[in-house]
């Protein structure tokens, strides 16, 4: 039987979930490698794990909202990703459709539903 | 020795990845998976012992879920499809447990079951289980699932109304299937007038319609399960009854005509004439409950018919 703990770990990982794609989206608006993009979204306050991380980056790129390429940096070849066109555009919108619903929310949390 | 391990770690992990994205995922996860050792080894200002190594690698992750979240598909059955599953699932395992009772209550009574045939409830069970979960996975990945989540208000069975229950339906189902898998020789009954020293045997008249009594019992399985998953299909499923009774009926009027319905041998001299005697009642009795059948589901359609 879960305890409140997980019960609250299940949901605060559902409620993360979509937002974690708006930050990875956001994030590479600047070219970024893995190690680097997610350093950077830790730093920001948002905790991705590469197992995470990694089959996201590669989701979004067939759908084609990133761009990738190998690069040899500091003795390794990394692979760089940056939002492509389409990506920017899709972007735009899941930022809009963030705004709106999280101002609904906190409306609605705040006692003053619009 | 720690290139080993990172080795052994990314060589088990490659064995689980598609052949054509094998070597990008694996430079990509080494890479995250040496840049953070580097990291640490910098602010440590050492190189990374053994054990803490094995530690880095235990928090990156087992190599069968790494490589798992590479899968397109991360499940058997999805979320759309599962309440689907599961009610086809209980539909199944419901029917398959209504024949083994039906077995096993002709075993309680007498009826010297033997199921030869058919395998144990277990292994049927178990095998049911695997062939319905093997279908809906098919479905899901080469079908078109949202088309299974589409209805219509229309479909819903009415709110009231005399209509068969569940177990009503079930028994039948059970029954039906019984009768068919003895009819076709899956599964054998034994003497059921014990061991009187005779044997019971149908007469060639049974043989001649073999065919047409094994059709009968496939509409009538055909029409218990329309009844059981389309309940809103209520005036199909009486005119499937109406016309299964009256098929069942005109097969039985013709066999009723012959000489001999059974062959009993052995000793008892008078055997043969109480046994074709009984068998000419059952038959008889049997015809009246179709013709009765009829009648009932009949006036049932009628009175569905009316307005309330």
């Amino acid at each position: 039987m879960p305890n409140d703990a997980d019960i609250f770990e299940t949901l605060r990982l559902e409620l993360r979930r979509g937002s974690l794609i708006l930050a990875v989206l956001g994030q590479l608006r600047a070219e970024h490698y893995g190690y680097t993009l997610r350093k950077a979204l830790a730093d920001a306050g948002v905790e991705i794990d590469e197992g995470a991380l990694y089959p996201m980056l590669r989701r979004l790129e067939a759908q084609g909202l990133l761009t990738s390429e190998w690069r040899e940096e500091e003795r390794r070849n990394k692979r760089f990703y940056r939002l492509s066109a389409e990506g920017e555009a899709v972007l735009a919108r899941l930022v809009e459709e963030w705004t709106g619903l999280n101002a609904s929310v906190d409306a609605i949390l705040r006692g003053t539903p619009t | 020795m720690t290139r080993d391990l990172i080795d052994r770690y990314f060589a088990a992990l490659a064995r689980e990845l598609p052949q054509e994205e094998r070597h990008d995922i694996v430079a990509e996860l080494r890479d995250e998976l040496m840049s953070g050792i580097e990291a640490r080894e910098q602010g440590l200002g050492r190189p990374l012992a053994e054990p803490e190594l094995a530690a880095a690698l235990g928090e990156f992750g087992n190599p069968l879920v790494v490589a798992g979240r590479y899968r397109k598909t991360q499940h058997l059955i999805g979320p759309q499809v599962y309440p689907f599953w599961w009610a086809a699932m209980k539909a199944t395992l419901v029917v398959i447990a209504a024949v083994y009772v039906v077995l096993i209550v002709l075993r309680l009574i007498g009826g010297g079951v033997s199921l030869d045939g058919l395998g144990s409830p277990v292994s049927t069970l178990v095998l049911a289980f695997g062939a319905v979960t093997l279908g809906f996975a098919l479905f899901e990945r080469v079908g078109d699932p949202a088309k299974m989540a589409r209805w219509s208000p229309d479909r819903l069975p009415p709110a009231r109304g005399k209509h068969a229950s569940r177990f009503e339906l079930l028994t039948e189902l059970g029954m039906g299937v019984v009768f068919l898998l003895w009819w076709t020789g899956a599964i054998r009954f034994g003497n059921v007038v014990g061991d009187l020293g005779m044997q019971v045997a149908p007469a060639p008249v049974w043989q001649r319609f073999f065919w047409w009594i094994v059709a009968y019992s496939v509409v009538e399985i055909a029409s218990n399960v329309v009844a059981l998953l389309r309940p809103d299909r209520g005036p199909l499923v009486r005119w499937m009854v109406i016309w299964r009774s009256l098929f069942g009926a005109a097969i039985l009027l013709a066999v009723i005509q012959a000489p001999l319905l059974l062959i009993v041998t052995g000793p008892a001299g008078k055997a043969q004439a109480i046994f074709e005697l009984w068998m000419r009642v059952g038959i008889a009795a049997t015809i009246a409950v179709f013709v009765a059948r009829v009648a009932t589901e009949a006036w049932r359609l009628r009175q569905d018919a009316q307005p309330a």
